[in-house]
């Protein structure tokens, strides 16, 4: 039972005889009516429990985007439904208006739009729909709650689209698609074509010179089909906040930029979401829209508070390819973690595969580096060289065991990461 | 990425309906789960009423000789005995309810015993009292009265002070109930109980008297010429602890047990005259200030319901875990200030402006400190031995040499970075 303003509006305003009239037989008779009217409008309400709901939920929207869940309501009884219904969306799905009033004569149906705007990334929820229906008077109602589960998966925001026009024309670039053609695109034969003046002399190809009795030349092209595996960490590490997002959701936008710019550039992308299990798999093995399966798998994850089995990726790496391949880490490169897993890591994987390591760096660092206004700030200073030389001892051992590191803020570390790939790819690495 | 969006699901989506359970089942559901609380609720509204009615249900009474009192000093004893006996005692606490009771029981059908602690009733009341009394054939047997006041009851009464209490007291007179009772409490508390109750022991001169101490003409029970009226100055024998003793219950017996009713009148607050005392507040307020102010609060009830009704069941988020990254640097930069330790932050400032310094002027990571003070000296036109002390010179002892260093250290990064 619940019971409307209108009724509070009603019970005040028998205030007036009770003070005109005052005695007990006023005051009993306000009583009397205002039990009457619960009565009436209770008896006469619909009932809750007589009304069936069916969820029509769009299938994932991108964080920050807007989108409408619909909820379809049936009333199976013969009164007429005047009722508020409430979605209980979590807070983070950002319902505008998860209550809403409605009037579903006997019978008939109903629907009601939702607006959402998460701000949230990952399965977002509604359990139920509180249905309070009023009676004709519209001052008391009957309460109900049906279970109905809906799940809305909010997928990555990827911002890093921007930058994919960019890299794109790089790789065509490399891939000598576009005007200008150059010899050191790859190390993979192509095809043979007339020398032109200005082509490199070192690229002429005797033998088939000597065959056509024309001047040849080869050309090279980088090489496709080559295996990325992208292992994005989730454990703790990835729980920490650099610039107002996770070390975590930086780490999916670069993976997403890289894996769909590696797509285009025609190599196997794979990807490996993993902290002492592997939490999300996706393979362009298969067919269908890389992308969408991609962040399908990355919308759900969240940090881990738990340490990076370091020992097993070299195993799930091997699950997905027993060749050669780029590996791209992304993790941390804070000192401790990294020193204990990290650096045996990717000194077993590089002996087989090109290994990347890209890690967010916290500009707060810098920023505390470079203020020296007063004593606190000072040892704050100080304390931000000790993290920097820590990490840059690091990256330095790291890159001993020729690993590249990509060491980028949040909002540079996909863009750099996409320029390691392009450079590899360049260099005919992969 | 805006196609995926916008694609919606194509299958047919489940109906939900309402939970098909009967209310009895619902009913059910809500004990299983909420079952320790209720039984909790269920057991302290059991004890309130219980609390409650025992309170009120008992008519029990604290006031000494009160005939609703159980306790040591009460006189419940006495009524049950005289009950036990056919006699109707009832209590009183007016004089107008015990003037009404008197002229209800009819004449010559009533015994009064008159009790006044606090010397409430005035002089003209008692003789109101004792005509009433008097007038309808009744007796009156008054409790410790006060020297007017039994003056006024009988011209042959008089207050004859107090005494000290003895251990017992012999009758010494001749009249028949007296006699009867014989022995008696002298009015000293027994020693033998526990925390004993002692009333106060007065002496009276009447036409008879009887209990009287040694050496004195008064006696502890005054009789008046009639026989009707009397004083009984040691009421001490009536209260519940000293009952049994001796021939107090006889004595009490005879005295009350007389007629058929007994009035056991307590003299209280409402026996004293209403003074021209200004008026009330309840006089004063308008007669719709209570019921209006009790509406008030049923529709302040109303109003709580209405905006306390959640629509529907708290929704829980689950919240993901998020540290701010910062959080070990600032940890040791606390750790730094609290240890004071000026010569571990300084020499780490230095060390970084070293790599910097050596990174700038391309002397690789591996370059001897001198040779980076060395070509710093060259790059900005220092005097060597300046850069020299700033950078591998003694470190600072206090906060503020490490200031200034650091500050130092800055600019010399600055001049070496404009080159």
């Amino acid at each position: 039972m619940a019971i409307s303003g209108r009724f509070f509006y009603l019970a005040l305003a028998a205030l007036v005889p009770i003070i005109a009239l005052p005695g007990a037989l006023s005051w009993l008779l306000s009583l009397t009516v205002l039990a009457l009217v619960v009565l009436v409008d209770l008896l006469l309400a619909a009932s809750p429990r007589k009304i069936s709901l069916r969820r029509t939920l769009p299938n994932g929207v991108r964080l920050g985007e807007a989108t409408s869940a619909t909820v379809h309501l049936a009333n199976e009884s013969p009164r007429t439904l005047r009722a508020q219904v409430k979605d209980g969306w979590q807070p983070s799905a950002g319902a505008l208006n998860p209550l809403q009033n409605v009037l579903i004569r006997g019978g008939e149906r109903a629907a009601l739009s939702v607006a959402l705007r998460p701000v949230r990334r990952g399965d977002l929820r509604s359990q139920h729909i509180s249905i309070r229906s009023f009676g004709p008077l519209g001052m008391v109602a009957r309460q109900g709650t049906i279970q109905a589960p809906g799940l809305l998966r909010v997928l990555p925001p990827f911002h890093a689209k921007r930058h994919l026009p960019s890299k794109l024309r790089k790789l065509r670039e490399l891939d000598g698609k576009a005007a200008v053609q150059i010899r050191g695109a790859g190390t993979e034969f192509d095809s043979l074509r007339d020398y032109v003046r200005g082509d490199d002399v070192r690229s002429i190809d005797w033998r088939a010179t000597a065959r056509r009795r024309d001047v040849v030349v080869r050309t090279w092209r980088p090489e496709r089909d080559r295996r990325v595996v992208i292992v994005l960490d989730t454990s703790r590490t990835s729980a920490a906040r650099v610039d107002d997002e996770t070390a975590l959701d930086t780490g999916i936008e670069a993976a997403l930029l890289l894996a769909v710019l590696a797509e285009r550039g025609g190599d196997r992308v794979s990807l490996i979401a993993y902290d002492r299990r592997i939490r999300a798999k996706v393979s362009s093995a298969g067919k269908g829209n890389m992308l969408n399966g991609m962040v399908q798998a990355l919308a759900p994850l969240a940090p881990e508070l738990i340490e990076l089995n370091t020992p097993a990726i070299a195993g799930a790496v091997r699950q997905v390819t027993a060749h050669r391949a780029l590996v791209v880490l992304i993790t941390s490169l804070d000192a401790g973690a990294a020193e204990e897993g990290l650096i045996p890591l990717v000194t077993s994987l590089s002996q087989k595969h090109v290994v990347v390591v890209a890690a967010v760096r916290d500009p707060a660092v810098d920023q505390a580096r470079h203020d020296r206004s007063s004593t606190t700030a000072t040892y704050r200073a100080a304390a931000a060289e000790h993290a920097l030389n820590r990490r840059a001892a690091i990256t330095a051992v790291v890159k001993q065991a020729g690993v590249e590191v990509v060491d980028a803020t949040p909002l540079d570390l996909p863009p750099h990461l996409a320029d390691m790939y392009i450079k590899l790819k360049a260099a005919g690495r992969l | 990425m805006s196609s995926v969006a916008s694609h919606r699901t194509s299958s047919e989506p489940e109906t939900f309906r309402a939970d098909p359970a009967s209310t009895a089942q619902r009913a059910g559901r809500l004990w299983r789960t909420g079952k320790f609380w209720i039984i909790c609720a269920a057991i302290f509204v059991a004890l309130s009423l219980l609390a409650f009615i025992l309170a009120k249900g008992g008519e029990q009474s604290s006031g000494t000789l009160s005939i609703t009192n159980p306790a040591p000093a009460g006189a419940q004893g006495a009524a049950e005995v005289l009950r036990s006996h056919g006699v109707d005692v009832s209590a009183t606490d007016s004089l107008a309810d015990t003037l009404a009771a008197l002229s209800a029981n009819g004449a010559g059908n009533s015994t009064v015993v008159f009790y006044d602690p606090y010397n409430f009733l005035s002089p003209d009341q008692a003789a109101t009292l004792a005509d009433e009394v008097r007038e309808a054939g009744a007796r009156l047997v008054a409790l410790s009265p006060a020297p007017l006041t039994v003056a006024r009851f009988s011209p042959d009464l008089l207050s004859a002070g107090t005494a000290r209490g003895t251990a017992s007291i012999a009758a010494g007179c001749s009249q028949p109930d007296a006699v009867a009772a014989g022995m008696i409490d002298g009015g000293s508390s027994d020693l033998g109980v526990l925390a004993p109750v002692s009333l106060p022991l007065h002496l009276y001169q009447g036409t008879q008297n009887c209990f009287t101490p040694q050496g004195e003409t008064a006696g502890q029970l005054a009789f008046n010429a009639a026989g009707d009226v009397m004083a009984l100055g040691n009421p001490g024998i009536l209260i519940n602890q000293n009952l049994a003793n001796r021939g107090n219950a006889a004595l009490a017996v005879r005295l009350l047990g007389h007629a058929p009713n007994l009035l056991w009148y307590t003299v209280s607050i409402k026996d004293l005259p209403v003074a021209e005392q200004a008026p009330s507040l309840a006089e004063l307020t308008p007669s719709w200030i209570f019921p209006a102010s009790s509406w008030l609060l049923l529709v302040a009830v109303i109003g709580m319901l209405w905006k306390g009704r959640r629509s529907g069941p708290l929704v829980p988020e689950p919240l993901p875990v998020i540290v701010k990254a910062s959080e070990t640097l600032a940890g040791r930069a606390r750790l730094y200030q609290d240890g004071r330790a000026v010569g571990t932050a300084s020499r780490t400032l230095r060390h970084a402006s070293l790599t910097r310094l050596a990174r700038a002027l391309r002397l690789g990571i591996t370059a001897e400190p001198d040779a980076v003070v060395l070509a710093t000296a060259a790059a900005t036109g220092r005097p060597v031995p300046q850069v020299h002390a700033l950078l591998l010179g003694a470190l600072p002892k206090t906060e503020q040499e490490m200031l200034t260093m650091a500050v130092e250290l800055t600019a010399l990064e600055e001049e070496v970075a404009q080159r």
